[in-house]
Order: structure tokens, then sequence, then C-alpha cells
């Protein structure tokens, strides 16, 4: 059944929203009830004991894992929600939007999204028709044909909406009897306890020989490590960094339950003599906005962490289709490590692939803008290019000298060039899988390029490298001799702005990131050109805006990307 | 028996009570939201989904509870059966 216009008129966001908060709040409170019961056993464990004691705290300990399931669930269910608003309220949009344009053109709209044209022409559409009456009613009838096809569609799109969340709910919600559905199969500890002994490629031939439903419970039970480990199936990564980000929801939720006592302790500075912590504590308990305000500090935290995954498990605009919302797809999430790994875009159309890797200040907050970055090259190449950004762990950060100080710390470089070279391995392994040639370009931004010239060092595997607005050519490298790409045949390009701060730091004596990109042989520097207005692209915003804005810098890095020779523009 | 049991009736009774209250806050949970979810003001169907999670709740929420009602008649069954064999050896 299609929706009606009165109904997609009626319809609202709040239930869905409501359902989601809901089951945000029911989620945490199970987390707190699970918790209970895994401190209350252990507590008791040492002063019960025998066969039947470890038959009963297994059978307790079973239904503990059955609630906790039902928390992650639960969170997850919450997003597709979340979801489900988002996705049929767009929809709603263009019911309401089709039907005001009908009517203010004086068509009569029907309930199930019929358009009759008005019953007379206007005398400036009579005039525009050369006169001619029959002329200009042939006119509306084409124009209301046209808009009931446009309006009809658009109620269908509201009840696919519709119907894919309740799906979408469904399937999630399904996952709560995953728990009881553990197949007769190698304990998901004992697989994972074996892969830091085994390659890329040993990981990748054990998991395949692995039943869909041993696959499944490997998710679902050691989520962590398949989420965050080169040489597991990309598709598998992606779902299991869902559960990894419900869980690390979860993590959050359980500072949110703190009993208020202990947040208002938490207000209380250590360095407190007695007497001013006593009266700070009397304070907190008598004065209701302090009381507010000191919980609202100790909650802060961890809401924008909520918020930011929360952000992650969300849909996203299509970026070949922006009208289109489709799953975001996370290749690693690792809160401790500060990893955070993501594709844009459609593998399984794409002739090439980028991996960007960002610079200085940035973070898991800002993490969206680099994921914007990378999908302006998907939606600018109509598709043809996926794009991946790696936050591969830390970076720099801090304004001004601080960021300048930080900046200098090729520490950073060290930490994660390693990772990034073992990810190129799974990026070279995974394209090789697709069954055509996809050559992948990695793109070092700022820091992210000494990143990715110290990756090269350490046996980076890549088609192409762009060194763009780079700090250096990496930690230790001087001439190209000290690059050790995996890839004879990799091809290199830098592009550095006339006017970016950058260049005043590049290939400096002594320097931690390495020579100059720009000046390395074999390096094709390639054209910054001009921007978008016309003007050429130069001074200090050069920096990000190569990345940005829609230039000939940013046109030339595309065609890198795309191997489309004929459109490079080198120096 | 292969290993040795420790029954500390004391500290058992208090686990089996302290579960006992969990498995009301599960069934409290539950209850509260059959009533407080609005059914979604869909377009086509109404969505099962909130009665699924009040049902999951309910189904753990009895689990626990048969299960500290199995402990404590185990635990009362061993009791008996160690006053039963004290008497046995002229102890009571």
């Amino acid at each position: 059944m299609t929706t009606t216009v009165s109904q997609a008129r009626q319809w609202r966001p709040e239930p869905f929203i409501a359902l989601a908060t809901e089951w945000d709040t029911v989620s945490g409170r199970t987390q707190v009830l699970a918790d209970r019961i895994e401190q209350e056993l252990a507590a008791c464990r040492e002063r019960w004991q025998g066969l039947a004691a470890d038959a009963a705290c297994a059978e307790i300990t079973h239904i503990g894992s059955a609630l906790r399931n039902l928390s992650r669930v639960l969170v997850l269910a919450a997003a597709e929600a979340r979801d489900g608003a988002v996705t049929t309220e767009l929809a709603q949009h263009h019911v309401i939007a089709t039907v005001s344009t009908a009517e203010s053109e004086g068509c009569v709209v029907t309930d199930d999204g019929s358009i009759e044209p008005p019953l007379q022409p206007t005398s400036l559409l009579v005039l525009l028709a050369g006169g001619h009456e029959p002329a200009a009613d042939s006119f509306l009838d084409v124009r209301a044909t046209h808009l009931s096809v446009e309006l009809k569609s658009a109620l269908s799109d509201m009840t696919e909406a519709d119907t894919a969340t309740a799906r979408s709910i469904d399937t999630a919600l399904a996952a709560i009897w995953d728990i009881s559905a553990t197949g007769p199969v190698e304990s998901s500890a004992a697989i994972v306890a074996q892969w830091p002994q085994l390659s890329q490629d040993q990981i990748a031939a054990q998991l395949a020989a692995l039943s869909p439903t041993a696959l499944r419970q490997l998710v679902r039970e050691a989520a962590q490590q398949v989420g965050n480990t080169d040489g597991v199936p990309w598709p598998m990564r992606v779902e299991a960094n869902r559960l990894n980000i419900a869980n690390a929801i979860l993590a959050e939720r359980r500072v949110l339950n703190r009993p208020v006592e202990d947040k208002l302790a938490a207000a209380i500075s250590p360095t407190l003599d007695p007497a001013s912590a006593e009266r700070l504590w009397a304070v907190l308990h008598a004065d209701p906005a302090m009381n507010a305000a000191a919980i609202a500090t100790h909650d802060r935290v961890a809401r924008q962490r909520i918020e930011l995954y929360q952000a992650l498990l969300a849909d996203t605009a299509d970026p070949i289709n922006p009208e289109r919302r489709i799953s975001r797809q996370i290749l690693a999430f690792d809160p401790v490590r500060s990893s955070l790994i993501e594709l844009a875009g459609d593998l399984s159309r794409a002739s090439a692939v980028g991996v960007l890797v960002p610079g200085l200040n940035t973070t898991w907050e800002t993490s969206a803008e680099e994921v914007t970055t990378s999908a302006r090259f998907v939606y600018g190449s109509a598709g043809k290019v996926a794009m991946i950004t790696y936050l591969g762990g830390r970076f720099p950060t801090g304004d001004f000298a601080a960021g300048l100080f930080a900046a200098a710390d090729p520490r950073y470089a060290l930490e994660m060039a390693p990772r990034l070279v073992a990810f190129s391995e799974d990026v070279d392994r995974t394209m090789n899988r697709l069954g055509r040639p996809v050559p992948v370009t990695y793109i070092g931004h700022s820091y992210g390029g000494s990143i990715v010239g110290t990756a090269e060092r350490f046996g980076l595997t890549a088609d192409r490298v762009i060194y763009a607005e780079a700090a250096g050519s990496g930690f230790g490298v001087q001439n190209p001799d000290d690059w050790h790409n995996r890839n004879p045949d990799v091809r290199r390009f830098a592009l550095t702005a006339p006017g970016d701060w950058i260049s005043l730091v590049q290939g400096l004596p002594f320097g931690p990131h390495g020579a100059d990109p720009d000046e390395m042989p074999g390096v094709t520097r390639l054209a910054a050109g001009r921007r978008l207005n016309g003007w050429p692209m130069f001074g200090p915003t050069t920096h990000s805006d190569v990345l940005t804005e829609p230039s000939d810098a940013w046109r030339n890095m595309l065609a890198v990307i795309l191997g489309d020779d004929e459109n490079i523009r080198a120096e | 028996m292969t290993q040795p049991v420790v029954v500390d009736a004391v500290v058992l009774q208090t686990f089996i009570e302290h579960m006992t209250a969990v498995a009301d806050d599960i069934a409290e949970l539950s209850t509260a939201r059959s009533h407080a979810i609005p059914l979604l003001n869909s377009t086509t169907e109404c969505l099962d989904a909130p009665n699924v999670v009040s049902k999951e709740l309910e189904r753990i929420s009895t689990a626990i509870r048969d299960w500290a009602e199995c402990v404590h008649r185990s635990q009362l069954q061993f009791a008996a059966a160690e006053d039963q064999h004290a008497a046995r050896f002229g102890h009571r």
C-alpha cells in the first residue's frame, strides 16, 4: 500500500526519535544491571564453589551475556530508528514540496497523488501559447501529468523509506537471539589468539575456510580484533566495527550512569584542603544550580563522545548520489589507539582508490571534515574513485606555536607509519581480489606527507603517492633510495602551492621530516594552477584549500588518483 | 566428586536476593517500556519492535528469577542433606 498525501502530511519523525531515545536509556540501564550481575558473581565466587556452583555460575553468566547483548542491540536499533526518522522526513519534504508546487500552479491534488490541471489556463499562458487556448490546455495537461508522476514517485519513496526503516529495526533486533545461536565451531578466542603470529594472507585464508555461522559468531565475540585486523575481509571489518562503536557508546553510558554522589565527588579537586573540600561538598548538595553544573561537567565529554559515535553509526549521504542515504563503512575503530579508518564510495564500481592521510590538528572530533574531503573526490569522479580516510593513530595538535612545536615531532609519523604499511598491504590484497586493476594512490597532506613518506621508507605498497603541501618526504628520507616502496613502479607526485607556509619548513637541514618532496628526483611536481574563481592558487590558505576547493590543484590530484595522465598538469 | 565444595549460606543467600532484585529491575524496565513507547505514527504498519524488546526483557527477568529459585532450592536441599548426614553420625 502506498502512502497517501494526507498520511504524508500527518507523518511526524518524533515517534522514531522517542523510540531511539527510549532504547538508548534502556541500553544504559540493562548494562548497569549486567555489570551488577558480573560484579556480584565475582564477589561471592570464593565462598561458593563446587560442581553445582560452577553450573549455576555458568548459567547466570550466560543470562548476563544475553542482557549485555540486548544493551548492544538496543544501541544499534536506536541508530536505525534515528536513520529512519531522517530518511522518511527527507521523503516527506519531497512530497510536500511537490504538492505545494502543484497547488501554487492551480492544480487539484487528490489524496492518491493524482494531479488534475487547472480548469482554465491563465490569460498569460494563453498569450504565451500564441492566443491558442487548446494549446495552453494541452500544456497544462502535460505539466499536471509530469507533477503527478513526480508526486506518486515521492509517495512511493516515502513508503519505501518507512518500510525500510521497519525492516532495518527488525534486522537490528534479530541480533537479540544471536546469543543462543552459537554453533559447534572453534572458539572465537582461539581463532583470534593465532592472529599475531599469522600473516595477513594466512588470516584471510583462515577466515575463508570458516562457515558463515562461524564468521558471524567471530564478528560477535571478537569484534575488537575482527574490526581492526589487517587481513580480515572488509565487509566483516565494517560489521564488527558497528558493534565496536555500539560498545564504545555503552562504555560512555557507563560514565553517565555513575551514581550522582560519584559525579559530585569528581568535582572536588584532590588538591583542595579538607576544609574547603567539605565546604564545596556541602554547596554541591545544597545548591541545585551547582549540583546540576557539576553533573553536567562530569558528563560533558561522555556526551560529546556519544554524539560522535552515534554519527558514525548513522547513515550518511551517498557521495555518488547525495540524495540517497547509506551506511558508513568503518574499516577500523579503536579509541584506545585513536584509530579510525573509513571508506567512502563503492568498491564494486570504482576504477581507482585514494587513501587520504591528513595532517596537523586531525582528531576524532574533527574527522568528519576529513571524510567530507575524501567524499568530494568520490563525488567529483562520479563514483569512479573510492576514498579511504586514514586516521591510524594520534596526530600532532595545537594552535599556533604549540601546533608548530607538535608538528616538528616525528614521533607521530614513526608510530603511524608501520600501521599504514600493514594497512597498505591489506588494501593491495583487497584490490587484487576485485578481479580488475584498481590502482591505489596515497595522499599525504601536510604532516600526513611525512607519515606517508616514512611509511614508504618502511615498505608501503602503493601505485601512486601524492605529497600534498607535505611537511617532508618522511623521517630519515633524504633521497629517493631511502624510500622502499614495495611497488618498484610507484609514481610520485608533489604539490605545494606558492605562498603556503609549509614551504618554509620543507627540507630544512636537520629537519625532522626529511627532504623537500618538491625537490626529490623522480617526483613529478604538480601545478597548483588557479582557484575556482580564476585567481591563482596562492597564499597561506592554500595549505588546506588545495584539498577542499574544486580548483586546478584539486582536479590535478583527482587526475593522479584516476590515472588520467592527459589531465595531469605538471609544473 | 572431584573438587572441593564451599557453600557459604549467608553469602549465597545475599547473592540470590540481589539477583532477584536485578530480575525485578529488569521486569520494571519491561513494563515501563510497553506503556511508555508510543507506537510509530507509521504510514504503513505499526512496528512490533517495542514489544519485541519488552518480551526479551521479560524473558531475561524470568530466567534470572527461575535461576534464583533453583539456586535457593538447591541450597535448601544441600543444607537438608548436611543435616541428615550429621544426624546419621549422631551429631544432632
